[in-house]
């Protein structure tokens, strides 16, 4: 049985075009100077005020608006785009914006583009996929809250917990019993054949979980050999993170921490060469997050506003102005993502300059919950294969295009991805 | 874009395949129906006019996507209804459906859908909302599909617990490893037990392992520093193994063991990286089957909690075997005992053959032992529960049979009784399973496991997380909280198992349970300790309805929440489900200094287009305004007295057109607890914990025979599950393609 049988493949609802993933492996080496060595997917939930949202000129004129205004020193590393649009199903729905952000499929009815580059063009990373949430997991929220799709319908959880996910990525501080690395990997082989072994007269959706379970085993696998042969680069020593005491990973205030400590995971992770495709979820569509209780910050307010409360305006000049300002808030926290990237040195520049960071959203507006006319920011250097700078209106353009432009910049082998897809956005593509 | 007719047909596919709630939640996406922000610092002139943000359907739009667009959100998938009557086998004619369709749907906005556009959905009504077999008597019962069930996180917690419990924190092994020969008598005498240096004396002898090849003695001991010798046949020696030493006072040295337990934190969970469950729409419990799927986290995670429970089993490796390591037969005898109690089951010999040989490939026993434990604790075979059956009589086998009822009512492994009837293959009949259920009732085991049911399926659970405001819901602590949940759970197996309780009493009690913490946090008399039974005053007899735990879960972080309250009686109690708000629904009101929480959703009722559904909602939810949103009573609020009166409409169907009017949380608890359709959403909540799955319309005849005799029987909980143990479909499965 392999790993990437096409029946897979076509299941897991990749559309069109698709080289063999083996012939990827070869080009890529060859293109790996022109396409970006990662890819960030960091959602923020609720749309934007999009009648205030856009920017004004291009290029050297391009003028940022104040929901994007501290972008401003990365904004020449940035391209803004109009006219990206969900597709019509679902239109006017939170959760129907949530399933099509990542897999451009109704319903959620395929891959996401995340894990579709984590098994093709990022498979050689020991942690294929980062998955990591800012409070996505508040009260239990499950299903189509969550935007990563491993699988037609199948999505899995971030992992909300920084130092778990840390202690998951550099190894516990303490282990009872350590044992020595060689015979972790003996173990780990014989879990795999005994995996193998395990068969029995299954039908479809079992053999599937079975082979997802086996999948899943090979990865680790990979990793534990790997670790026990290779030293990890020199940028990789002493990692370290704060904390934020488990009883406190929900609480409201300590929002922000959460999604700081998050992003330095996710960069150290990277910069460590660990991971090559990550996602970072703040909270969850419909958020019922409390932004005012952060303290410290524009945010800050006396009284509760509801995230998503604020997110439905209306008429109201209070509510509009509490959600223009988290938007904004969201933006510094991208702007702070990618001071961290820009401060690790890598090639001839730095992190930020070969990585692609795409900060979406599942809906256009919070107000009306259009799927249409999405704001939709790329960020990063991408290595040279986006040109950046840029406020570009695509006119109407399916989602799948735009990840098939952060697939394409990427080096993975897609031309298009999910419905409607034409294929990426040559306007902004170079390679 | 996928055409009409493929996208009908990928909607029957999904019904046939069992994920009907996920293309309603699909379907219903696309709303109808439009409703203003309720502003109550705002006018609001326009209240009544179309919003433009909802989508006008594309021209040329066929019948099922006119449908899909206006129709569905309300009316259901597959026509199968939902907040509007269901439209599955239409039998009044064209004409009627399109007088009503063009005068009046959708609702609010008629003009959506004219005489054409009706006639067009109507010509395909036949595949829009498909007949659906109404009578259940000669319906073929539905089995649960063949399948492996990934044990939950809690499942493996409780399966460790049982298979390699943690040591205690005070508990010491000595080990002493003759240098040469071997000693005919090792005793240990120190500061615990007087210095004897013999057994006779109170000295502790040490007993030979040969499959550790030395002398071992486990024991409890007191906290603080112990100091002791071995004495090895009359000679007195210090301990070779001793992590620390003392001056003896004649010139040499005892041997010291320090313990330090009395403040220890208690073990860590191996468990408790694991990621949460995923949860579909409408289903409360962390066993969805379909949902749960291993990923590398997951595998990272098992990988890790390996190391310590290998740890246990050579800790205690004299618990599983006593052999000669250096006898070929012992690693077999330790993976067949081992095996046993980690499988659940009897191994197969090439099982067997297998691990023996992991353990017979390592450098030494305990070294292969570890091995072949991290591996057998990583397997399938471990890690999930088999429901595959026989593959040809399609009927779970004994000992999957054992582990479906353990796991069921103890989220546990079966014990040795429940393996001994599943050996002799007695566990295959009913009555013998019954006979199971009704003795693993009594364990304490039951009303752990029982207790989680409860919190699950009212999503009481979320009161340990959900938000308050600090400044004014402070008195909303964590013990608060803590206490709210357990006090829920206790009051749920109270009834269910020891009083031998119904559903009317789970809905109606005018008891409930207080510790300290929750009697004082009520203004309540202490009822010194832990949790007592305590009468309720009105307006609190209405079971977990004025529970803490339900009322805080479902309440906002500033103010109450009759919608989410509504919704929680609608769907969870009632299983009632609606469609996803329109866009322009609008957030939740502002506190409002001046009104009360009915005027400031007055909105709701005044809007035709809004009261669709939140006549369903907003009534319901009035009533739990005698409770604030941390759940302390009130009768006031900003000094206008609270009206917690209104009408439960269409409690058995929406469509009915009955409604009956309550007077306040405890009237309408009783019209809950009356109707037909919360015996039959309870049966559904239980039917969707046991068999881990979503149901679907193919379910309906299966859970209504449940539910038929759970009303027989009073509706007693406990019955319930005895019959759902006993029922065919316990041990029956479907093949799959």
């Amino acid at each position: 049985m392999t790993r990437f049988d096409r029946r897979t493949l076509l299941r897991a609802g990749v559309g069109t075009a698709l080289v063999p993933w083996l012939l990827t492996r070869s080009s890529r080496t060859a293109r790996a100077a022109q396409t970006a060595h990662r890819v960030i997917f960091f959602y923020y939930p609720d749309g934007v005020h999009r009648a205030t949202w856009r920017p004004t000129g291009d290029g050297a004129s391009l003028t940022l608006s104040h929901q994007l205004a501290p972008l401003e020193q990365h904004k020449d590393r940035c391209v803004f785009l109009s006219g990206m649009s969900l597709g019509p199903t679902d239109s006017g729905s939170h959760p129907g914006g949530a399933k099509k952000l990542l897999t451009a499929k109704d319903g959620g009815r395929g891959e996401s583009l995340d894990h579709g580059l984590a098994r093709t063009v990022f498979a050689s990373a020991p942690h294929r996929h980062l998955y990591l949430g800012a409070q996505a997991n508040q009260n239990g929220a499950s299903g189509d809250k969550h935007i990563s799709y491993v699988g037609s319908e199948q999505t899995i959880a971030p992992e909300d917990n920084p130092l778990r996910a840390f202690e998951r990525l550099f190894g516990r501080p303490s282990t009872p019993t350590p044992t020595a690395p060689a015979a972790d990997v003996t173990v780990i082989d014989a879990m795999r054949a005994d995996l193998e072994v395990f068969s029995t007269d299954l039908g479809a959706v079992e053999r599937r979980k079975l082979d997802l379970h086996l999948q899943s085993l090979r990865e680790v696998e990979e990793r534990v050999r790997m670790t026990s042969t290779t030293t990890p680069p020199p940028s990789c020593a002493n990692p370290s993170i704060g904390a934020v005491p488990e009883s406190e990973l929900y609480a409201p205030e300590r929002f922000a921490d959460v999604l700081d400590l998050q992003i330095d995971v996710m960069v150290e992770a990277m910069a460590c060469g660990l991971s090559k495709v990550g996602v970072l979820q703040c909270s969850h569509h419909t958020s019922e997050l409390i932004m005012s209780r952060i303290p410290n910050s524009p945010l800050t307010n006396a009284r509760d506003t509801r995230s998503h409360e604020a997110s439905h305006y209306g008429g109201s000049g209070d509510l509009l102005a509490t959600y223009v300002a988290q938007r904004r808030w969201f933006a510094d926290r991208l702007a702070h993502l990618l001071d961290r990237l820009a401060m690790h040195p890598e090639g001839d520049g730095s992190m930020l300059d070969h990585t692609l960071v795409l900060f979406c959203t599942e809906v256009a507006d919070g107000d009306d919950h259009s799927h249409d006319d999405l704001p939709v920011v790329l960020a990063g250097g991408a290595s040279g294969a986006i040109e950046t700078g840029r406020f570009v209106d695509v006119g109407y353009r399916r989602q799948g295009d735009l990840l098939a432009t952060v697939a394409r910049a990427a080096g993975a082998p897609f031309s298009g991805w999910g419905d409607g897809s034409e294929g990426p956005l040559g306007a902004i593509l170079r390679v | 874009m996928p055409g009409s007719a493929e996208r009908a047909a990928n909607v029957m596919t999904r019904v046939r395949s069992g994920a009907w709630p996920i293309v309603a939640g699909w379907v219903v996406g696309i709303m109808m129906t439009a409703c203003p922000r309720p502003d109550a610092t705002a006018p609001r002139p326009e209240s009544n006019a179309p919003p433009a943000a909802i989508p006008d359907p594309p021209p040329g739009a066929t019948g099922p996507e006119l449908y899909a667009m206006q129709c569905a959100s309300c009316h259901g998938a597959m026509g199968i209804g939902g907040v509007a009557p269901a439209l599955a086998g239409w039998s009044k004619g064209e004409a009627v459906f399109v007088d009503v369709v063009a005068a009046r749907m959708p609702v609010g906005r008629p003009e959506a859908c004219d005489a054409d556009c009706a006639r067009t959905i109507f010509a395909s009504l036949d595949t829009i909302a498909p007949a659906v077999d109404t009578r259940c008597d000669d319906a073929a019962p539905r089995w649960a599909p063949r399948r492996l069930r990934l044990l939950t996180r809690h499942e493996l917690t409780r399966t460790v617990d049982a298979l390699l419990p943690a040591p205690a924190c005070d508990e010491h092994r000595f080990t002493f490893r003759p240098a040469s020969g071997r000693p005919a008598s090792v005793i240990v005498a120190g500061s615990f037990n007087g210095w004897a240096p013999t057994e006779a004396e109170g000295g502790w002898p040490m007993t030979w392992s040969p499959v550790r090849g030395a002398f071992v003695l486990t024991r409890a001991l007191e906290d603080g520093a112990h100091t002791y010798k071995l004495v090895v046949d009359g000679t007195w020696m210090e301990d070779p193994e001793a992590s620390d030493r003392a001056p003896d006072g004649f010139g040499g040295f005892n041997s010291v063991v320090e313990i330090a337990c009395a403040n220890a934190a208690p073990p860590a969970d191996p468990y408790r990286g694991l990621p949460a469950e995923i949860r579909p729409e409408h289903f409360p419990f962390d066993d969805h089957v379909e949902s749960a799927i291993v990923t590398p986290v997951h595998v990272t995670e098992h990988f890790e909690a390996t190391r310590e429970l290998a740890a246990r089993v050579t800790d205690r490796i004299e618990d599983w075997v006593s052999c000669d390591p250096a006898d070929a037969a012992c690693s077999r005898a330790f993976v067949e005992a081992f095996g046993r109690r980690a499988f659940r089951r009897p191994l197969e010999t090439e099982e067997i053959d297998r691990y023996a040989a992991t353990i017979r490939g390592a450098p030494d026993f305990l070294e292969g032992v570890t091995q072949a434990v991290r591996v057998m604790l990583a397997s399938p075979r471990f890690l999930y529960r088999s429901e595959l059956g026989d593959a040809g009589t399609l009927r779970l086998d004994p000992y999957e049979t054992a582990s479906a009822l353990a796991y069921f009512l103890w989220s546990a492994p079966p014990d040795d009784a429940l393996l001994a009837k599943a050996a002799d293959g007695t566990i295959l009949d009913a009555s013998v399973r019954r006979a199971e259920a009704d003795r693993m009732l009594e364990d304490p085991r039951a009303a752990e496991s029982l207790g989680r049911f409860a919190g699950a399926w009212l999503g009481a659970e979320k009161i340990l997380t959900v938000d308050k405001q600090p400044a004014t819901y402070g008195a909303l602590t964590p013990e608060v909280r803590a206490s709210m949940l357990a006090a829920t759970r206790r009051f749920f197996t109270h009834v269910a198992l020891e009083a031998d309780g119904d559903l009317d009493t789970l809905l109606t009690a005018d008891f409930a349970f207080r510790d300290d913490t929750l009697a004082s946090f009520y203004g309540e008399a202490p009822v010194g300790g832990g949790f007592a039974k305590a009468p309720l005053a009105s307006p609190r007899r209405a079971g977990v309805l004025a529970h803490g735990s339900v009322l805080g879960a479902y309440g906002h972080s500033d103010q109450n929440s009759p919608i989410l309250r509504g919704k929680l009686v609608r769907e969870r109690v009632l299983c009632q489900v609606f469609g996803v708000p329109p866009p322009d629904a609008g957030g939740v009101p502002n506190v409002d200094p001046d009104a009360t929480t009915r005027e400031r959703f007055a909105q709701h009722s005044s809007n035709e287009r809004c009261a669709g559904c939140h006549r369903y909602l907003d009534e319901v939810g009035f009533a739990f305004e005698s409770f604030d949103t941390i759940g302390h009573a009130r009768t006031e609020e900003n000094g206008h007295p609270i009206d917690p009166s209104g009408t439960l409409e269409d409690v058995e169907a929406f469509g009915a057109g009955t409604a009956e009017s309550f007077a306040d949380l405890e009237g309408l608890a009783s019209a809950l607890a009356a109707s037909d359709r919360v015996a039959t959403c309870f049966t559904t909540q239980v039917w969707r914990y046991q068999t881990g799955q979503s149901d679907t319309v193919e379910d309906r005849c299966t859970i209504e025979a449940i539910a038929d005799r759970f009303r027989a029987n009073g509706r007693n909980v406990r019955q319930l599950l005895l019959d759902v143990v006993a029922d065919e479909a316990f041990v029956r499965r479907r093949a799959e393609p």
